[in-house]
């Protein structure tokens, strides 16, 4: 009664968001509804007779996720998943609200949710995840973690909560000393990583925060990325050897779909396709891809997010300024301004246009880095225009190098509708 | 031909807040300067033989803190003789707490020796995570704090500043950081010396003139710190605007509990 109460709360509180701000994603849904029945979301997420997979970890929750979903989707399964990417349980919940019945049931067979680094002990727990995907704790957001071993902490609750596999980084200094000491009590583990070839030839170390507690861990992988070009990737496991087309370019992304892989054999065992698998990965590729340039104002623009440091130096690695003009623009979601100072910024070379909430200290970064600025601008709203109409000589392309925050703001302004984080 | 060395003590993978860029600023300042520079760093073969000019402490996690010390204990002496010879030290926030004489670190029940080169002592706070202005000898400091220790300075060691906003060595308290000779420990971490540059090029001064240099900023130095200057302004405009607390955005999850 109560969780009907709830659903039925929660969908009208939705509606009405929606009537005062269409296409404006939005948690209040998801508030109203856990404040009347605090324990829906582990309570939906436990009816899956498959049961859930949390991914979590700083960075690559979202691509995982997503690619978790395509195999099982792939494999005629139907998932209950938080899509539009909320991750903590409000959130979560107001994704789910569709996806219930008045009587918050579901029929889905398996649920995929990923969960933000603070939350993800509790959601696992909650809603007995069957499979855990730990990704890696990056140097990220320590004006609101602190330090990198806080969220260890919090990802090993989520690891103890796994009722069956526990999936690791085998890269990730804390997030495999996590699986070792869970090898160690009993659980099922699975790996997956780099080779040390693709390791080694990585521009930047991956950005994974260091381990204090012990002796390195070094393990072996189950799933081991062999090579990487750009947006394909080999992947090699004990059920054979895939070459992949990952839904973006650098060994970041090629990782990430390891960590799907490993996560999608260990909910469906048996019932795995190699072969499906790696479809679904494909088909993925071209609806992420998409994503990467638009056209507004009538110019056409590529649109890079970066988020934390270590995700900023994997795209900042690949880019390639010829021919390009490029703006920068990073928002209130890097707070602390000294995280850009864990970033090499010398890729970029030369950019015309540095806006948004940071936009000094950002112009500092880059002057210490070398890398010649046009000009800034602070305001968001007027720099992206300007950005979209400045004349360019012929053959030379826009980009914009920008933080999440920035990318909310620059798609509010352009009219592109399309959800992303 | 001379060339002035910099040594930043604790290795790369450290580095949490981007203390490395105060590294970087140093480097390019001389750069700039037209004078050679060689980085030593922590993670470097037999650090302690290399002859410094100058020597940065970045501040690492907590964790990072207990196996800094572990490392530096046996290279104590050396430490405090290029000291006494007159070398520049300048710590930032763990790195500050690291050059006391006694620290208690978070989660710990048992002081443990630091590198003794301030008079006083570390122990764990409430965690202040936000911006800070500073008033100190050269000039205002601007700056960010992330922090989950205190400093208590001995009586007789100067404080490096006075806080005009956000916290300093204590919750409540004016006192920040300290200073001693050419020592000098604050807690405000990452690019301290980019967005400070009074602050770099006294370091500076000091560290060429060891090499027999004369190290004089140019055009270049003063367009890259007019930079610094509006960026500054907007801190200080932030800091003054949300007062002296720390600030956690509303995106960022509130109601966290520390896992047990």
């Amino acid at each position: 009664m109560r969780r009907r109460a709830a659903v039925l709360a929660g969908r009208a509180t939705a509606l009405l968001v929606h009537l005062v701000r269409p296409g404006g994603g939005t948690a209040i849904p998801g508030r109203v509804a856990l404040r009347l029945a605090p324990d829906l979301v582990g309570h939906v997420l436990r009816q899956p007779p498959l049961g859930v997979v949390v991914v979590s970890g700083s960075s690559g929750k979202s691509t995982t996720a997503a690619l978790v979903r395509a195999i099982l989707e792939r494999h005629g399964l139907t998932v209950l998943a938080n899509r539009r990417t909320a991750n903590i349980p409000h959130g979560i919940t107001a994704e789910l609200l569709p996806q219930i019945d008045g009587a918050a049931r579901t029929t889905a067979d398996v649920a995929v949710v990923e969960v933000d680094e603070g939350y993800a002990g509790a959601v696992a727990a909650d809603a007995a995840a069957r499979v855990v995907v730990l990704l890696n704790v990056m140097i990220d957001q320590l004006h609101r973690w602190q330090e990198p071993e806080l969220v260890a902490a919090y990802l090993r609750r989520a690891a103890e909560a796994a009722t069956g596999a526990l999936v690791v980084n085998a890269d990730d200094p804390l997030v495999a000393a996590i699986g070792r000491d869970r090898e160690l009590a009993g659980a099922v583990v699975r790996r997956f990583g780099l080779s040390a070839a693709v390791r080694a030839a990585l521009p930047h170390p991956p950005g994974s925060a260091p381990d204090f507690s012990g002796p390195a861990v070094e393990t072996a992988a189950d799933a081991v990325v062999e090579r990487v070009d750009g947006d394909r990737a080999e992947v090699r496991t004990e059920r054979g050897r895939d070459v992949l087309r990952l839904p973006g370019r650098g060994a970041h992304v090629a990782v990430d779909a390891a960590a799907a892989l490993e996560a999608a054999a260990a909910v469906l065992g048996e019932r795995y396709d190699e072969r499906l698998a790696r479809t679904a990965i494909d088909a993925s590729a071209a609806v992420f891809g998409r994503e990467e340039t638009v056209t507004a104002l009538g110019a056409e623009v590529e649109l890079v997010l970066t988020k934390s440091p270590a995700t900023m130096q994997a795209n900042l690695d690949l880019l390639d300024p010829r021919g390009v003009s490029t703006m920068v623009a990073v928002g209130r979601d890097i707070f602390d301004a000294s995280q850009l100072w864990l970033a090499d910024w010398r890729p970029l070379e030369h950019v015309d246009l540095v806006s948004g909430w940071q936009a000094w200290d950002t112009a500092l970064r880059l002057a210490y880095d070398e890398v010649a600025v046009g000009r800034v601008d602070e305001d968001l709203d007027r720099a992206v225009v300007a950005h979209l109409t400045a004349p360019l000589p012929d053959g030379v392309r826009r980009r914009i190098v920008m933080t999440p925050e920035s990318m909310r703001v620059i798609r509010r302004r352009l009219r592109l509708d399309r959800s992303a984080s | 031909m001379s060339r002035v060395v910099l040594l930043d003590l604790l290795p790369g993978g450290m580095d949490v807040n981007g203390d490395r860029g105060n590294v970087l600023a140093l480097r390019r300042r001389l750069d700039w300067a037209r004078i050679d520079a060689a980085v030593v760093t922590g993670d470097d073969r037999r650090w302690w033989a290399a002859r410094p000019d100058l020597v940065h402490v970045g501040g690492p996690s907590v964790a990072g803190q207990r196996a800094a010390l572990a490392r530096l204990a046996g290279q104590r002496a050396v430490l405090h003789e290029w000291v006494a010879d007159g070398v520049p030290v300048l710590g930032v926030a763990g790195g500050f707490h690291l050059l006391l004489d006694r620290l208690l670190l978070p989660g710990d029940r048992v002081p443990v020796a630091g590198l003794g080169l301030l008079r006083g002592s570390s122990r764990p706070a409430a965690r202040v995570s936000g911006f800070a202005v500073v008033e100190t000898a050269i000039g205002r400091v601007h700056g960010y704090h992330n922090l989950g220790q205190e400093a208590e300075l001995d009586e007789g060691t100067e404080p490096w500043g006075r806080v005009l906003l956000g916290a300093g060595n204590a919750p409540g308290r004016p006192d920040e950081g300290a200073a001693s000779g050419r020592v000098v420990g604050t807690n405000l971490h990452g690019p301290l010396l980019p967005r400070n540059p009074r602050v770099a090029d006294e370091l500076l001064g000091v560290a060429a003139a060891r090499r027999g240099l004369d190290y004089r900023p140019g055009e270049r130095h003063r367009a890259v710190d007019r930079i610094a200057e509006r960026a500054n302004a907007v801190l200080h405009a932030r800091a003054a605007g949300r007062g002296s607390r720390s600030y956690v955005p509303a995106s960022a999850g509130t109601g966290l509990r520390r896992p047990v």
